[in-house]
């Protein structure tokens, strides 16, 4: 059932204690909710905003960005039902199997699951975000030597805006009841600290608040909001639930999106190709993950107009090097007639590519979220982004670079022309006005760990100390890897729900 | 004329990622890679600039 929380009194909930309560509807409190709900589990499955977009709703995102250059936090990520499914592009892939292990130049990395934990819930997520089958790249730049980089395949989701898709089977449902204008605003303790009693909600309209009970309670909040929420329940835990070692909120981890550079090819190329590093490469140079995403310039005739500009000063080097690589006549957007006739005889060749970056991140305790003094509707303090990077994020994303542009030439396949950024000697990425910034993908916050010294969570998502409180959601990655997060996002969820329905 | 140019183009396309595969463009040794101006380079590409 769905139910406006706005119109319920509070003696609703009187006597009433449900199995499951999941905070969030986004891919991972959906995805939890209605796979126990199929296990015959009762769920509230609750909601903070509306069934569609609404200012008051949105505005509760509104905070402080205190670290590096990051978008307005009301603008990456959504606050009504499906979440940030709503403003999910729709690509997605799993994790590697070599990014659940430790590495030995990346302090406290490793996850204390692995890859095989997860899979078993590959074919569930599939299912559940629509997401096109596999399908392993034929074709790479470098042949089958593939030297230190392979073709990687992402997947896409044809019901990314997970909402409309479930409406009607919550409708329908016995067994969750979706209650939206339900706003998480504190979770209530036992007198040991040890459990949680009721979560508390407040609505827009009405002041009176309202609890509910549960059996289990899983904040599915998203990678920013989850540790928000604990750090500001700290009427009876000094420093909020879960923090007793500090780690709420560090570790903040993106995927750092750039563009690097610009790539003159050999062979034409259709569609967006993406790299990434084999593990020996990884390890012997001492490196994180990534994906180098190679683009067509989807508009290019010949060749691209800055990219002649780029190299003023001999303008016609670049025309010269892709006739070498491509080994007939190329002419310049600039050419006019010319280049209209080069775009009807050949409108299909792509000689050229933007070449970006999305990149894993080191796990570093001084990135992270933290509170500001200003205080929400609701009384809550607002988020505080202090996003930062580290020598080996810089390490990583120059020797990716560096090394594809080499091995490029070295192939013959092609010649990379390295963004000037990243040869200035500057010490941060570029901010959102000159480039993408990231994923965005918030993870990390409330990181996976067997010891509650280096995470908030234990295997099982459970944050430690706490008997019944569990977390969902990309916060509880242990790590960034390089890939969009939401596939693993569902696979963990569902892994949970099958924790929950036994637990 | 059309749809054989468009055949000569798949044929040289195939072709091209069949030398691929089997390796048949020359690789250089890494010490042929320069970087100049940005760009990442075969030593012999210099000629071009000139």
């Amino acid at each position: 059932v769905i139910i406006d929380a706005e119109t319920v009194e509070p003696s609703h909930f009187d006597g009433r204690r449900f199995d499951v309560c999941v905070v969030g509807t986004g891919p991972a409190g959906l995805s939890l909710a209605l796979s126990l709900a199929e296990r015959g589990h009762d769920v509230a499955l609750m909601e903070g905003g509306g069934l569609d977009i609404s200012y008051e709703s949105e505005e509760l995102y509104e905070g402080d960005i205190v670290g590096a250059d990051y978008w307005p936090l009301t603008a990456c990520r959504k606050r009504f039902l499906g979440g940030s499914s709503n403003c999910w592009s729709g690509v997605c892939r799993a994790l590697d199997a070599h990014d659940f292990e430790p590495k030995p130049h990346h302090a406290l990395s490793g996850w204390p699951i692995g890859k095989a934990d997860l899979d078993p819930y590959a074919a569930a997520t599939q299912a559940f975000l629509e997401v096109s089958p596999e399908k392993p790249p034929t074709r790479s730049l470098f042949g089958a030597d593939r030297g230190a980089f392979h073709l990687i395949d992402f997947r896409h989701s044809y019901g990314r805006v997970l909402a409309p898709r479930f409406v009607d089977t919550l409708r329908r449902s016995p067994r969750v009841s979706l209650y939206y204008h339900a706003n998480l605003v504190d979770l209530e303790l036992d007198d040991a600290c040890r459990q949680v009693r009721r979560a508390v909600f407040r609505r827009f309209e009405q002041p009176a608040p309202f609890s509910v009970q549960a059996r289990h309670y899983a904040l599915c909040l998203g990678g920013l909001e989850n540790p928000r929420l604990l750090l500001n329940a700290d009427r009876q835990m000094a420093g909020g639930i879960g923090n007793t070692q500090g780690l709420v909120g560090r570790f903040f981890n993106e995927h750092p999106h750039q563009r690097v550079g610009e790539i003159l090819l050999a062979e034409p190329m259709r569609n967006r190709e993406v790299y990434a590093p084999t593990p020996t490469f990884m390890a012997e140079q001492s490196i994180l993950n990534f994906g180098l995403i190679l683009l067509p310039d989807v508009r290019q005739l010949a060749l691209p107009n800055e990219l002649a500009r780029s190299v003023a000063c001999r303008a016609d080097f670049a025309r010269r090097l892709a006739e070498r690589l491509a080994g007939h006549r190329v002419v310049c957007n600039e050419g006019g007639l010319e280049a209209l006739a080069a775009q009807w005889r050949e409108p299909s060749r792509m000689l050229t590519a933007k070449l970006d970056i999305a990149a894993e991140q080191a796990l570093n305790p001084e990135s992270r979220v933290g509170l500001t003094a200003d205080r929400d509707r609701f009384g809550l303090r607002r988020l505080a982004l202090d996003w930062r990077f580290s020598e080996l994020d810089w390490h990583t994303v120059r020797t990716a670079v560096m090394t594809f542009g080499r091995q490029l030439a070295a192939h013959d396949a092609g010649r990379l022309k390295v963004a000037d950024w990243l040869l200035d000697g500057r010490t941060t990425f570029p901010g959102p006005d000159e480039a993408r910034v990231g994923g965005p993908h918030h993870m990390c916050t409330t990181r996976m760990s067997d010891s509650p010294r280096t995470g908030v969570v234990d295997r099982d998502c459970r944050v430690h100390g706490m008997a019944n409180l569990y977390l969902g959601g990309s916060s509880v990655f242990a790590t960034g890897g390089h890939a969009n997060p939401t596939f693993t996002i569902v696979q963990l969820a569902l892994r949970l729900a099958d924790h929950l329905a036994t637990a | 004329m059309q749809s054989r140019r468009r055949f000569l183009g798949h044929l040289r396309t195939a072709l091209g990622i069949a030398l691929i595969a089997v390796g048949g463009r020359p690789a250089a040794a890494t010490d042929d890679i320069v970087l100049v101006d940005g760009w990442i380079l075969r030593r012999s590409d210099l000629d071009l600039m000139r």
